[in-house]
């Protein structure tokens, strides 16, 4: 078979878009954890604006809403990816640890010392517990999206 | 079109061959060259994705997928999620392997654009 260095260049272009197609239609597209990070951005601060039992209330209906969106949407990706990024035992573990810290810890520690609730205090947790979540989906979203195919 | 199982060229200048003479003609095709590549990828791929993608209709991915099928590069499994139907296609072992040694052999004409005069 005859092809020449030119033919040859653009037989790798089209393999380096199909890499960017599967980043962008497979679970490795961020989309996951950005809508995550939204939820606990906007659901947790739920607890600072209303009373506690009908905070609760609104917080499950927006997490069960949540989750069956995420099962939905998983179902339905035409890609699976042959490596998820950010999985793993060392980082699920991080993640349990972190969430721990930021919501145990941030809840008794704020009060205890505060003496008392703070206001904005789920505001405040809201945004630590949600931050990594942004962060890992904004940076899977932009891999997945800075190249145009 | 191959119909028996293809033998994944080595790609290895053992045979003193320039890298354009080993390239892998049942690959090289501009359709199948993006399937494999998003096949490589991926662990398994939606068909419909595959034939929305590339802008085909379904008897002519079809066409191309029962081709890759035949000489053993890919696998196709016909499934149901629920009540609705859904075909998964992947690479296989031997498949994955070719496409890894023309991405390699790709590379090797490009970095070497010289050797082509000979």
């Amino acid at each position: 078979m005859e092809v020449d260095p030119k033919e040859a260049a653009e037989s790798l272009k089209v393999i380096e878009q199909a890499q960017q197609v599967v980043s962008r239609h497979s679970h490795n597209n961020g989309v996951i954890p950005l809508v995550w990070g939204i939820v606990v951005l906007f659901a947790l601060p739920l607890y600072d604006l209303l009373s506690s039992s009908i905070a609760s209330i609104v917080f499950c209906i927006i997490v069960s809403m949540t989750v069956f969106w995420n099962v939905l949407y998983a179902l339905r990706i035409p890609i699976q990816p042959r490596q998820w990024k950010y999985k793993g035992p060392f980082l699920f573990l991080w993640w349990g640890i972190y969430y721990v810290v930021v919501l145990i810890g941030g809840i008794y520690g704020l009060q205890w010392f505060f003496h008392g609730r703070p206001p904005f205090m789920f505001t405040t947790i809201a945004f630590f517990a949600a931050a990594p979540l942004l962060y890992v989906g904004l940076r899977l979203w932009w891999q997945a999206q800075r190249r145009e195919v | 079109m191959a119909t028996e199982p293809h033998e994944p060229t080595t790609g290895n200048g053992a045979q003193g061959h320039h890298p354009r003479l080993e390239l892998d003609e049942a690959i090289h095709q501009p359709v199948r060259l993006s399937i494999m590549s998003i096949l490589a990828q991926a662990r398994k791929v939606d068909f419909a994705f595959l034939r929305d993608y590339l802008e085909l209709g379904d008897s002519n991915l079809s066409r191309h997928l029962t081709g890759l099928e035949s000489i053993g590069y890919i696998v196709i499994d016909k499934v149901f999620e629920g009540k609705r139907p859904r075909t998964w296609v992947s690479l296989s072992p031997r498949g994955r392997e070719a496409f890894n040694n023309h991405v390699r052999l790709l590379r090797q004409i490009v970095d070497h654009p010289m050797d082509n005069l000979k």
